[in-house]
């Protein structure tokens, strides 16, 4: 029964490729500038911890 | 306001918003999304597609407000030279040109089943690609000039032209006849929409909102960091010439 609901409600009424598509972009667009954000964000903050060594 | 245009002051300051930001903008996505995929009802022309709205219209709205975002800073760091104008201005870009590319592929995937089409050169359309394109030459004008304050000053320059684009997107439907419909929610005598999908499209608009907000503090607190270690860099250099 549960099974079955999910399944209805992941066809979305026959949209499903559409309506995956759009909120898949979504994640991977926001997600990925965040996770690429905080990476470059750390890196400096590495390298300025760096810097503080040396001076 | 200009307070906060001292890096420091900002630096303080944002280390306190920022896990704020990071926290609400889960809580608010994370409910937004429930209610746009599960407890918000099919539309009764549109059916199931209808749920596209809450990702294509959140990222439409944050493609305009990030490029009048952009402009400002641009305008005050041409008029007051604040160097946080331009850090602010210059971490804005990369957010407004994700926002835009997923605002024009959310909604190509939306005109296909419900215009029969997957791209039309109707105004609406064609000057939010233009948005993009401005975003794209914006960021490449930091990429390809070297100094820094001669970059600052054209990117800025740019940003101010290509603010003019933001009332033409925002009427395009009412100057043009166009494939895309007018606005639901923006309207002078309310939003048209009813509160079972424009509580769900409110709310994930906050949520990129809060998203945006987080992402700045991100990239200008890692943009001042970049040019500490360059300031740092040129004095090494500086006194290590000196000793030569």
């Amino acid at each position: 029964m549960m099974i079955e609901n999910f399944t209805t409600w992941f066809a979305m009424g026959g949209y499903a490729g559409f309506i995956w598509a759009s909120y898949g972009a979504s994640v991977l667009g926001l997600g990925g500038l965040g996770v690429l954000s905080w990476r470059d964000y750390l890196k400096a903050q590495k390298m300025i911890s760096k810097s503080g060594d040396a001076s | 306001m200009f307070g906060f245009a001292n890096p420091q002051r900002f630096w303080k300051l944002s280390s306190t918003l920022m896990p704020w930001a990071w926290g609400l903008c889960a809580l608010l996505m994370g409910a937004g999304l429930y209610m746009a995929l599960v407890a918000s009802p099919a539309d009764y022309q549109q059916g199931q597609s209808v749920r596209i709205m809450y990702v294509h219209v959140p990222a439409a709205w944050m493609a305009m407000m990030c490029y009048g975002a952009m402009a400002l800073a641009s305008f005050v760091s041409l008029i007051w030279g604040h160097v946080i104008a331009d850090v602010a201005a210059r971490a804005t870009a990369p957010i407004g040109a994700t926002f835009t590319a997923l605002a024009l592929f959310t909604g190509s995937l939306w005109g296909k089943p419900m215009w029969g089409t997957w791209w039309a050169w109707d105004a609406r359309l064609t000057s939010v690609l233009i948005l993009f394109f401005l975003y794209l030459g914006y960021m490449g004008l930091w990429a390809a000039i070297e100094d820094r304050t001669k970059a600052a000053r054209a990117a800025a320059i740019l940003a101010l032209v290509g603010a003019v684009n933001l009332p033409i997107i925002k009427f395009s439907v009412e100057w043009w006849n166009t494939l895309h419909q007018g606005s639901s929610v923006l309207r002078s005598d309310g939003p048209s929409l009813h509160a079972d999908f424009l509580t769900p499209l409110l709310v994930m608009g906050a949520a990129h909102m809060a998203l945006y907000v987080a992402l700045l503090f991100v990239r200008m607190r890692t943009e001042i960091m970049r040019q500490r270690i360059q300031a740092e860099q040129r004095r090494l250099a500086a006194s290590h010439e000196g000793a030569v």
